[in-house]
């Protein structure tokens, strides 16, 4: 695999770990899409057949 | 899949993915988060994804950055999305786009993917205010994926 940085082509890739990704949690338009998210699930719900899978 | 992809970097919640983005625009960051929530008692995440605005350190879901690689990133996504997975396989994912552009996008990352993706996640779209298995040529308003069982 090469360095972050550069295409690699393996089929799935498997993410480096690292503590310089910070975390996003905090951020507002991260906040606001969880919220939009929560907002329409509750209006719309679940796909039935993936809630009895899980 | 698409082959080519963008290495990736995870903090070690695993919420949280960087790349960059190469191409005439120059680089630029990319940032998936995976976002916690629940509704009517249904833990699950909500997919974030935007450039990183690296002036002010926030994100931008709304830039067009034409930086003319838009299939590696979609790919890169992808891969991200089964990389999490894999890690939180009982908790669904849940990502729509900001705009109908963007959630078109969407589409055509999975579409353009849907051989492997489907191999290891079920995905569903939303459409006619119903939740239904993802087909390609189809225009859904949310995407919905869970890995699949064992």
């Amino acid at each position: 695999m090469k360095q972050y940085g550069g295409k690699q082509e393996e089929k799935i890739i498997k993410a480096k770990l690292s503590d310089d990704v910070k975390d996003y949690g905090n951020d507002p338009f991260f906040i606001k899409k969880a919220e939009q998210s929560k907002a329409f699930l509750e209006k719309h719900g679940f796909p039935k057949e993936l809630v009895a899978k899980r | 899949m698409h082959n080519e992809k963008y290495d990736c970097l995870a903090n070690r919640n695993f919420l949280n993915y960087e790349f960059e983005s190469y191409g005439p625009k120059g680089s630029i960051k990319k940032v998936v988060r995976f976002s916690p929530q629940n509704a009517d008692g249904i833990t699950y995440f909500n997919l974030g994804f935007g450039d990183l605005n690296t002036a002010t350190g926030e994100i931008d879901d709304l830039s067009i950055s034409d930086n003319k690689d838009k299939d590696i990133v979609l790919s890169t996504i992808a891969s991200i999305v089964i990389d999490f997975t894999s890690v939180f396989p009982d908790i669904m994912v849940y990502a729509k786009g900001s705009t109908s552009s963007r959630n078109r996008l969407y589409q055509m990352g999975i579409a353009a993917n849907l051989e492997e993706i489907t191999a290891l996640v079920e995905v569903f779209g939303f459409k006619d205010n119903t939740w239904k298995p993802f087909e390609k040529n189809i225009n859904y308003e949310a995407f919905i994926v869970l890995r699949k069982q064992k």
